[in-house]
């Protein structure tokens, strides 16, 4: 095994970063199982009595729809914070998927330290190119899409209302309400495919970098290694 | 010298119906053809989806007599997975059936058929007292006074004077072959109005049971109209009550005005007994009584050459009865187009082979039509109201007889002349009067079960594909307003593999097949004189006596054929 | 003497002020791309001319708008087509047949030259020139695509004319597009439904005839006034879903209790109609209250949002039998699977690494 010291703790992961983290991962556990029993309720109502005494579905409906409000505003938050935050390691900075050079040296050895084809690990204290774009695709546009189209479908309650005016020309954009809610329950599997992801690539960092990555979400710091 | 006329569109019809005609030098028609000018292929979309949903497919096959292709598509698939329907959901799909029926015919004699004898503009000459004095002595429906048909009249005028005669502009007033009286003329005016008005009636049945009208719901297993005489949200006494009222109304409304009427028109044409046609006549029987659905008020059976005292069975599983030709469709099969198939082992290839458009005539000497030619053990067959009449009468049910007794010896003909174009309309006009009964007694049947507890509707045991057979096949029909129906299906891994209809008026409008033999239109056309070959008021009679129903003639839904894979990867 | 009524005659005996009555006529000039110049000729043309003629067109369709039509009960048909709009051309009605109808349809296109409107049931076929649907020889696409030419404005009956319908459901095999594809200058109207309800078709005409305009529409240019909401908003049913309380079969005691059919794929969430508030066939039931789920028949694409029973549809391009659940469990144990084989991995590589590293520290 190699020989490494520890040199010193750093701080990474400010509190906005942090707070915006684990608000962000119980609202979307929350958003996407009161999501899913919503689209197949497993339980019915106690039968005898009036409908009229029970609410589940309608209670089940007002805390997805309150978390969504509170994940939108979460998600405004962090992109503030991103783009004005002036935090180097969760702003986008350096991020641009659309210029050809990012996709250069850094990327490829991150993949192929991933794909076994190279026994180098690279060592990012921020977010590495790969992690990067994964964050892209499944927090960024995932986190987009449901919301754009989170907010039509609950706009559709109120025809011609704020909302409808904001996000109702999604539904003539995908072609009916069906299709904007088979888009929304989709789109809704990113999160738990992500998240398996997301833990797995944490959990592996810890073992192999052992650079505290698990807990450095929760303090702040990872540490750095040298051989 | 001969010359060629065409009809196109034909109006007062369900879908697009091109009619060309050769007459010969005295007017009258030598050779007819009839051609289907639609196509919308619901075969292709109809594989690989769930069984369950096909009765909403086919039921948009026709939109006139909506509900019978869902009925049929129903029984099919049961018929496949072998489910079997509580005795309730039998009754009410019997019910809904017959209230199609009955508004059908209703709506077809006034509608669809009746300017082909009544001048609505001759109308405008009568005499109220005059009309009025007829109509009393014809029956006892309340709206017959002087003064009634004075309104109308003055109504009447007014439209005609307006300059805009809307549906009934640039149409044939005044042609040679309209026979009524004025005050006829305007008492079928008023019952035209009245029957446009209480149509939308009867058909209040199909909201109960169904939701609504045009196309009510059906669904594989029974029905979903849940019924419970001591719940405020399913079928009670509230709803039956409707549906009673209704049915007694209808009863009275074809008894005290369409029959009437349609004596008291036909008394003033029974001279022109044209259109016999092929004499050959088809029914598949309908309105099960037990789970059999054989067990049918209505029997199933053959008549061959105007022969009533043979009955042939028929039997749709024969690989040897019900066939397709197309010989003169616009489709190609892979044994030749000279073959005839069985459904269950029919093609769809369509390939239109007809002239550029826009076109003037059609080629008939070749291929001229979206529709296949059906034919039973190789005949030409006419289906409908007639083919169901001669056979009950053949059979001796004893209504029918009495009923057709009756008729004819109000019009003082006797039964040769059923065998015509105004036999076709006056056994519609007999059938609608022994569906009113039925309606009744369908009624009756659903009250005493309620009244004897039973209150399921629906039969969830094979409800969930997973309890199906892996590959199944299955055939099922009915008599729809126009004739024979049936629909066959295959299933595998609980899709449809593959579905097929063969259709009244693909019977009826058929072209010719391979033989040359044309179908029952064409055959009806041929030897009708014409007065006045620019206004053809007379094919219009003829082919409206058969009802024609085009959407569902020309769906062309049909089994397998390697085309059809061929035109999905396309 | 012939008293003939006129489109300003028939506005004044509904109470349209002359006011509202001119802004209908800029409209149409305005739909017609006229100089509003041409507004006073316009007007007079209106004051003097008759009912508004209509010319109904069949394409690919099967009739259930025009039987739904006849199912009016306030206006009811009659009245309708006698008194309130000159019915001039429609296949199912029409005395006339064959040229004699024919002629009627381009006499109106000459003589009321953006003065009539077009009414289209069913819809057109693209593919082979056209050769699925043949009207007097003609095809039915330029035959629409004529009859518009001059329309001051176009209604689409139902799904067909309004969003495809079952013909044009996958795979599509005439190529048939609504009307709104073809005529792209026109004010369009869809009404869509399958067919629309009775009251809604009249309701559309009557509106145009009676405030003198036509019908605020949204985004899919379906009138508010009756495509305004979704039914399961307005479901009498509703309670029971707020509830939680469900039919789970057709057998059940909640179908007899009426209970929300959400289970059973109700498609009422998706579907913008007024089923649940103006009812069928003179508000005798609808659907879901004869204990059907709706299967939003009048939305866009409504055949492909099948099985009809289950309230996910299948994913496109996926696989038979794929709803979005499946879909998501299946990526989700991919994921899972995925890691499990990269932790393996990653545990081989370490192992090697090390040993590479530290070949002696083993033996």
């Amino acid at each position: 095994m190699a020989n490494v010291n520890l040199v010193k703790e750093r701080y990474i992961w400010r509190l906005p970063v942090r707070i915006y983290h684990w608000i962000n991962a119980i609202l979307v556990s929350i958003l996407f199982l009161t999501g899913l029993y919503f689209a197949s309720p497993l339980f019915s109502a106690p039968q005898g009595g009036e409908a009229t005494w029970y609410h589940g579905m309608a209670w089940l409906r007002y805390i997805h729809l309150s978390s969504a409000y509170l994940f939108f505003a979460n998600f405004i938050f962090r992109m503030y914070w991103a783009l004005f935050g002036g935090d180097k390691y969760a702003r986008f900075g350096g991020f641009k998927p659309w210029k050809f050079k990012w996709w250069g040296k850094p990327f490829k050895e991150q993949m192929a330290s991933y794909l076994f084809l190279t026994s180098k690990e690279p060592h990012y204290m921020g977010h590495n190119p790969v992690a990067a774009i994964m964050y892209f695709i499944f927090v960024l546009c995932g986190s987009i899409i449901m919301i754009i189209t989170g907010f039509a479908l609950y706009s559709e309650n109120n025809p011609g209302g704020f909302l409808a005016v904001l996000f109702g020309w999604v539904i003539p954009l995908v072609g009916s309400s069906y299709n904007l809610h088979s888009i929304h329950h989709l789109t809704a599997w990113l999160f738990p495919v992500f998240f398996i992801t997301h833990i797995y690539a944490v959990v592996r960092h810890d073992i192999v970098d052992r650079t505290s990555v698990t807990s450095s979400m929760i303090t702040g710091y990872k540490v750095e290694l040298e051989e | 010298m001969s010359k060629r006329i065409v009809v196109d569109p034909i109006t007062r019809i369900e879908g697009h119906l091109r009619i060309e005609a050769v007459l010969d030098e005295n007017n009258v028609i030598k050779d007819a053809y009839s051609s289907g000018t639609m196509w919308r292929g619901l075969e292709l979309i109809l594989k690989g989806r769930d069984p369950r949903d096909a009765w909403a497919f086919t039921q948009r096959i026709c939109g006139v007599c909506t509900t019978v292709h869902a009925l049929t598509s129903v029984r099919c698939v049961e018929d496949a997975i072998g489910a079997q329907i509580p005795p309730n959901a039998r009754i009410i799909r019997n019910l809904i059936d017959v209230t199609q029926h009955t508004q059908d015919h209703l709506v077809h004699f006034y509608h669809l058929h009746a300017l082909d004898w009544v001048d609505v503009v001759s109308a405008l000459s009568a005499d109220p007292k005059e009309t009025s004095r007829i109509a009393q002595s014809l029956s006892a429906w309340p709206k017959s006074s002087p003064g009634y048909f004075k309104e109308l009249q003055t109504r009447l005028t007014k439209f005609v004077e307006s300059g805009q005669l809307g549906i009934f502009s640039n149409a044939y007033w005044g042609h040679k072959a309209y026979k009524l009286p004025a005050e006829v003329n305007l008492i079928a005016v008023a019952h035209y109005l009245e029957a446009l008005d209480f149509q939308k009636e009867i058909v209040k049945i199909h909201a109960v049971f169904g939701g609504k009208n045009p196309h009510p719901n059906y669904t594989i297993g029974g029905m979903t109209c849940a019924i419970d005489p001591n719940s405020d949200n399913a079928i009670n006494i509230q709803q039956l009550n409707m549906v009673k009222k209704i049915i007694d109304d209808t009863a009275t409304f074809i008894d005290q005005v369409y029959i009437p009427d349609l004596i008291a028109i036909a008394g003033y044409y029974k001279g022109w007994l044209h259109g016999e046609g092929l004499g050959n006549y088809l029914s598949y029987g309908n309105f099960p009584q037990t789970a059999d659905p054989a067990s049918g008020l209505w029997p199933s059976g053959a008549i061959l050459g105007k022969d009533l005292a043979t009955i042939h069975e028929i039997d749709l599983a024969d690989m040897g009865q019900v066939q397709e030709e197309i010989a003169r469709s616009w489709y190609t099969y892979s044994k030749g187009d000279q073959a005839a198939l069985h459904p269950w082992e029919g093609e769809t290839n369509p390939k239109y082979v007809g002239p550029d458009l826009p076109y003037e005539y059609l080629d008939t000497d070749h291929k001229y039509s979206w529709l296949k030619a059906p034919r039973w053990k190789g005949n030409p067959m006419e289906v409908g109201p007639l083919a169901r009449v001669l056979l009950q009468y053949a059979k001796q049910e004893p209504m029918i007889v009495d009923t057709v007794n009756g008729v004819l010896g109000a019009l003082d003909v006797g039964p040769e002349a059923l065998f015509s174009t105004l036999g076709r309309t006056a056994a519609r006009g007999i059938e609608c009067k022994q569906t009113a009964g039925f309606m009744s007694k369908f009624y009756n049947q659903l009250i005493d079960n309620i009244k004897a507890g039973d209150y399921q509707v629906f039969n969830n045991d094979l409800w969930d594909p997973e309890r199906w057979p892996k590959e199944c096949k299955g055939f099922g029909y009915t008599e729809a307003p126009r004739g024979a129906l049936a629909h066959w299906i295959h299933i595998k891994d609980k899709k449809i593999l593959d579905y097929q209809i063969v259709v009244p008026s693909t019977w009826n409008a058929s072209p010719r097949d391979g033989k040359g033999q044309p179908g029952a239109y064409e055959a009806a056309l041929a030897n009708t004189p014409m007065e006045d070959p620019e206004q053809p008021l007379e094919v219009l009679r003829t082919i409206h006596s058969f009802d024609p129903c085009l959407a569902c003639a020309s769906h062309i839904m049909d089994m397998n054929g390697n085309e059809i894979t061929t035109v999905k990867i396309v | 003497m012939k008293k003939i009524e006129t489109f300003a005659g028939v506005f004044k005996a509904r109470g349209v002020e002359r006011r509202d009555f001119l802004k209908f006529c800029s409209l149409i000039s305005v739909s017609l791309g006229l100089a509003p110049a041409l507004v006073p000729r316009i007007v007079h043309a209106m004051e003097h001319k008759p009912r508004i003629p209509v010319l109904w067109l069949h394409g690919l369709e099967c009739t259930c708008c025009t039987e739904s039509f006849i199912r009016s009960s306030h206006p009811i048909a009659a009245d309708m087509i006698l008194n309130m709009i000159s019915l001039d051309y429609d296949d199912t009605l029409n005395a006339a047949a064959g040229h004699q109808f024919e002629e009627i349809r381009k006499q109106i296109m000459e003589e009321y030259k953006g003065k009539y409107i077009l009414a289209v049931e069913g819809n057109a076929p693209l593919k082979d020139n056209g050769v699925y649907c043949m009207v007097g020889g003609q095809s039915f696409t330029s035959m629409l695509k004529e009859t518009a030419e001059n329309a001051m404005a176009v209604i689409s009956w139902g799904s067909c004319a309004s969003f495809g319908c079952v013909q044009n459901a996958k795979p599509n095999p005439t190529g048939a597009v609504p009307i709104h594809k073809i005529i792209k200058n026109k004010p369009i109207v869809n009404v869509p439904g399958c067919p629309p309800i009775a009251e809604v078709m009249t309701g559309v005409i009557t509106h145009l005839l009676t405030f003198g305009k036509l019908p605020e529409l949204d985004r899919l240019n379906r009138p508010k006034a009756f495509y305004g909401t979704r039914i399961h908003d307005k479901c009498y049913r509703r309670p029971f879903f707020d509830a939680g309380m469900f039919v789970e079969n057709f057998d059940d005691e909640g179908t007899r209790k009426g209970w929300c059919l959400y289970k059973m794929g109700c498609k009422g969430p998706t579907t913008y109609n007024s089923c649940s508030t103006i009812m069928w066939n003179e508000g005798t039931s609808f659907p879901i209250k004869s204990g059907h789920p709706c299967i939003g028949c009048s939305e866009p694409g409504f055949w492909d949002n099948g099985p009809f029973y289950t309230r996910l549809a299948e994913v496109p391009f996926v696989a038979s039998d794929s709803g979005a659940d499946k879909v998501g469990m299946y990526a989700v144990g991919a994921a899972a699977a995925g890691m499990a084989v990269h932790a393996v991995g990653t545990a081989i590589k370490k192992a090697k690494n090390d040993s590479d590293s530290n070949p002696t520290q083993e033996g």
